[in-house]
């Protein structure tokens, strides 16, 4: 960590109560652009449509158990591969038994029967309106860019980072993210002597010379970066893939300070309409990525969790009955995790609608908690945002009261 | 509505084919009949295999497009083909464009044996389902089939004669979207593959048939289990909202579940590794789509949703606003999408028609540039560009796939049943940009296994970097190069000398291939 006492906390009083209430320091800083003073945000999105309702069990829920007969995960103690009590009536997939410390010592908080107020249950549709923000509308912009945007931010190049092979429409906005796949493979072609001769030749002003002039300007700051190497700290260690791997970068460049602000990345996946698997099998390899690598990152990140937000989505939760073909349809409310020292953890907030005949929307889960009730908390709370009508056009915010600030 | 009236109403065969191949009416009611049937006594006879419907040459009217002769050349063979061959443009320019796009749009006229030449070294290529899921002879074999399937890709796109039918398969791949990671489909995805090109420019319906009931698809999608006791949405939601009418199309989330129960019993054939309708997991209870009755009919159900879907007036304005969008510009105008739209609904969804009236307008004429190549279509048209010679193995496929793959399109492999996407910043991230970059410099240095490449041909006598730099815009670029960028090329070239000085033989050799990565590395040849 370089330079950490260039910044210093601005609520430090509400911090000092989050970091009493999870162990985290407050005061710890990274270089951020400008005079930033919020957390980094780190937003997950879960593609495809992650069936929350095995990744956070309701298993005093009878309707669950009578709906998945193949594919339920056991009641805590009940069995091997059961639920992990999160606090008497949901319990975490044993594969994410990574981040129940994480939910113990009030660092990870979760919300349930959380989504999009749209009815649709389009992929596609859906992962659009969670990320320009505004259910029903699709903007050239999204909710993180336009976050970037209204906090006053420069345009720098490192303030929003979009990791993996597209840059996520969320960050879409004035402040041109930048769109990385590894800090490994982000060099200059045939060495830095070309350097000079493909400015030249890409002087234009059309989206590929945009591209190509954030990617030169970025290069320097890469290539420190990569000839660095990264060793994570505390002993963590993130899983071996290219979610793990984005993640490790996302840590290293908060770390070497390159000014970040906000990072997406993805985890795809989960779109599992046939052989789901229960305890193990294709649903559970995917929560144990997800699990393991936010362990490591909260592991390698330590006390400074302090200014780290990371909220994970999905687009859509999936049906409450499984299908014959093993797996579950898309369906409508899903959960929200949010990771970091400024959160309230350690309790499943939002209004549990029950999984009984008369409460379910079209046999699922009712979405009871607009998806923008968690963000608009965090954008104004941990990020510092108050322009919230901005971020989210046309949304008003009650705060469930999950985060500190 | 001007090209509209010129083609008049097509000569669609929609409804025949609806009926050709489905199971008879009595099976279906006999079948009714029984209450569990997992345990029939006496098994049906079994319905009559899926058998692709053979594609028709479509009979087009005379068009004439407004563009100049060199703009379209170029058109032609960077947009409408994988880019320039040698000699290529000067086929294009002698025949006239209006010749070379009948020509193409009539792919089975062409003598493809060349290229057919180089892929029967490729066995996956000749063989059939059943053999495709033999595993275990294939390991004896040490065969690697997503190997095989990206270099019968690569071969297709780089040699075959039938360009236009090429890039239309490479459509009808995206839209019908495949990931060969799932499941079987990369066995599978041959079959889908072959028989996505031999109607690439025929009539929607076959296409959205032959689809529905392929194999590939059948898993992929999730189908091979839909059943009557426990539906699977999966493939009823995505053949509305992807496949034809668009999620703005006009169906509810009722439909979704209405077109589930039609599609019940449509699955795969373990034997065989074929399309088989299983009646005894057909729901045989009547359903309303889209306001229509279907059923009780067993597969007819199917055939039936598929003829309203495929002639629905949202599936012809979502297939013409994406034609257009890959043919044309990332935004095509509203008034280009309506008038093929047009000609979609009058010929009865014969892409011939619709790619003729989009390749023919004034809008696609005025399109040079407008597009960014997409990593396989940049890795394809480099080698074209360069005449490289390949030779054909695992390891060609497995450099061309890890290229590809940094540059943001790891190929066949797309998750989201969407399909890789068609517009210019999906596919502009720094790092895939420097992916470019980092590949046609291999490329032209020859460090692209299963590549080779002789660039003295491109370059002919030259031998001063002005003189190099002239001949490679022409050959490369059809002479487009802007000069600040060719100045910066031949100055690099030069060195500490002038770029009128001859350079020797041995600092031209070790300059020339960064040069031209150089050239293929410029806005303008990552456009087309």
């Amino acid at each position: 960590m370089r330079n950490i006492s260039r910044r210093h906390f601005l609520k430090a009083g509400a911090a000092l109560a989050a970091g009493a209430a999870s162990g985290f320091l407050p005061g710890l800083a990274f270089a951020a652009p400008g005079a930033y003073r919020g957390d980094v945000l780190i937003n997950v999105f879960l593609r495809g449509g992650a069936d929350c309702l095995n990744l956070v069990v309701p298993y005093k829920e009878s309707a669950y158990y009578a709906n998945r007969p193949t594919i339920a995960i056991a009641a805590p103690g009940s069995a091997t591969g059961a639920a992990l009590d999160l606090d008497g009536f949901f319990g975490l997939h044993p594969s994410a038994a990574r981040l129940l410390p994480w939910f113990q010592n009030k660092t990870l908080a979760i919300v349930h029967a959380a989504g999009s107020t749209d009815p649709s249950r389009s992929h596609f549709d859906q992962q659009d309106y969670i990320e320009f923000g505004r259910p029903g509308f699709k903007y050239n912009d999204g909710w993180i860019g336009r976050n970037l945007q209204t906090l006053g931010l420069p345009a720098d190049i490192f303030t929003g980072v979009g990791m993996g092979s597209h840059v996520q429409k969320s960050l879409m906005g004035t402040i041109p993210p930048l769109g990385v796949s590894g800090i490994g493979g982000f060099r200059m072609p045939g060495g830095d002597a070309l350097k000079p001769v493909m400015q030249t030749l890409y002087a234009g002003t059309d989206v590929l010379a945009q591209t190509a002039s954030h990617t030169f300007a970025a290069l320097t700051t890469m290539d420190r970066l990569r000839l660095a190497g990264y060793a994570p700290a505390n002993g963590a260690i993130y899983p071996a893939n290219s979610f793990g791997r984005q993640m490790a970068n996302v840590a290293q460049m908060i770390k070497e300070d390159v000014g970040l602000a906000a990072a997406c990345v993805d985890l795809g996946g989960w779109d599992t309409h046939d052989n789901e698997g229960g305890a193990t099998g294709t649903f559970a390899n995917n929560v144990a990525t997800l699990a393991d690598t936010l362990n490591a990152l909260a592991t390698d990140m330590g006390k400074n969790m302090g200014q780290i937000t990371v909220v994970v989505m999905t687009e859509f939760g999936r049906r409450l009955k499984e299908s014959a073909s093993l797996g579950t349809d898309h369906g409508r409310g899903g959960a929200m995790l949010v990771l970091g020292g400024g959160i309230l953890g350690g309790k499943v907030y939002g209004q549990w609608p029950g999984l009984a005949d008369s409460a379910l929307d079209h046999g699922d889960l009712a979405v009871t908690t607009d998806f923008r009730t968690v963000l608009g908390e965090i954008v104004l709370k941990r990020l510092g945002n108050p322009a919230i009508d901005q971020v989210f056009p046309g949304f008003t915010l009650q705060p469930l009261g999950l985060a500190v600030g | 509505m001007r090209l509209l009236q010129r083609l008049g109403t097509g000569q669609g065969n929609t409804a025949k084919i609806g009926v050709k191949h489905i199971c008879p009416p009595k099976l279906g009611h006999h079948l009714r009949g029984h209450k569990k049937p997992e345990h029939p006594l006496a098994p049906p006879p079994p319905p009559p295999p899926y058998v692709p419907p053979t594609p028709q040459p479509a009979v087009l009217p005379a068009l004439t497009s407004p563009g100049d002769a060199k703009t379209l050349a170029m058109l032609a063979a960077t947009r409408l083909s994988y880019g320039l061959r040698p000699g290529e443009l000067d086929r294009i320019r002698h025949m006239g464009f209006d010749a070379w796009v009948a020509e193409q749009l009539a792919p089975a006229q062409i003598d493809d044996s060349a290229a057919d030449a180089r892929l029967a070294e490729i066995r996956a290529t000749q063989q059939s389902n059943a053999q495709l899921l033999d595993s275990k002879t294939l390991q004896a074999e040490k065969r690697d089939l997503a190997r095989e399937l990206v270099n019968a890709a690569v071969v297709r796109a780089v040699f075959s004669k039938r360009q236009l039918a090429e890039v239309m398969t490479e459509f009808w791949n995206d839209h019908f979207n495949i990931d060969i990671g799932k499941s079987l489909c990369l066995p599978l995805k041959f079959q889908d593959d072959q028989r996505n090109r031999t109607h690439a420019l025929g009539r929607f319906r076959d296409l959205l048939g032959n689809s529905a009931h392929s194999p590939a698809m059948l898993y992929y999608l999730d189908n091979r289990s839909n059943q009557a006791k426990g539906p699977n949405e999966n493939y009823a939601r995505e053949i509305m909202e992807l496949h034809t009418l668009g999620v703005n199309g006009g169906y509810t989330e009722q439909d979704v579940k209405e077109v589930a129960r039609v599609f019940t019993g449509w699955t795969v054939d373990a034997a065989t590794g074929e399309f088989k309708f299983d009646a005894a997991r057909h729901d045989n209870g009547s359903k309303t789509v889209l306001g229509h009755s279907i059923g009780p009919g067993g597969a007819a159900e199917g055939e039936q949703v598929l003829d309203i879907l495929a002639a629905h007036r949202s599936t012809a304005s979502f297939i013409a606003r994406k034609l257009c969008r890959r043919l044309v510009s990332d935004s095509p105008s509203n008034a280009l999408v309506a008038e093929v739209s047009a000609v979609f609904s009058a010929s009865r969804g014969d892409i011939a028609a619709v790619v003729h009236a989009i390749v023919m307008s004034a809008d696609f004429a005025a399109s040079l540039g407008k597009k960014l190549r997409r990593p396989f279509d940049l890795a394809v048209a480099g080698i074209r560009a360069l005449d490289a010679t390949l030779e054909i193995s695992d390891l060609l496929a497995r450099a061309i796939d890890a290229q590809c793959n940094a540059m943001g399109q790891s190929l066949f492999r797309c998750q989201p049943p969407t399909g890789y996407p068609d517009t210019a910043p999906a596919w502009l991230t720094a790092s895939n940009l420097l992916a470019r970059w980092a590949f046609v410099q291999a490329l032209a240095g020859g460090r692209i296994d299963g590549v080779k490449v002789n660039l003295a041909p491109l370059i002919g006598a030259a031998t001063t970097p002005e003189a190099i730099v002239a001949a490679l815009n022409q050959a490369l670029l059809d002479g487009s190069l802007p000069h600040a960028s060719r100045q910066a090329i031949a100055a690099w070239l030069a060195g500490s000398q002038a770029p009128t000085l001859p350079l020797t033989a041995a600092v031209l050799a070790q300059r020339l291939p960064v040069a031209v990565g150089l050239m293929l590395a410029c806005p303008d040849f990552q456009v087309k």
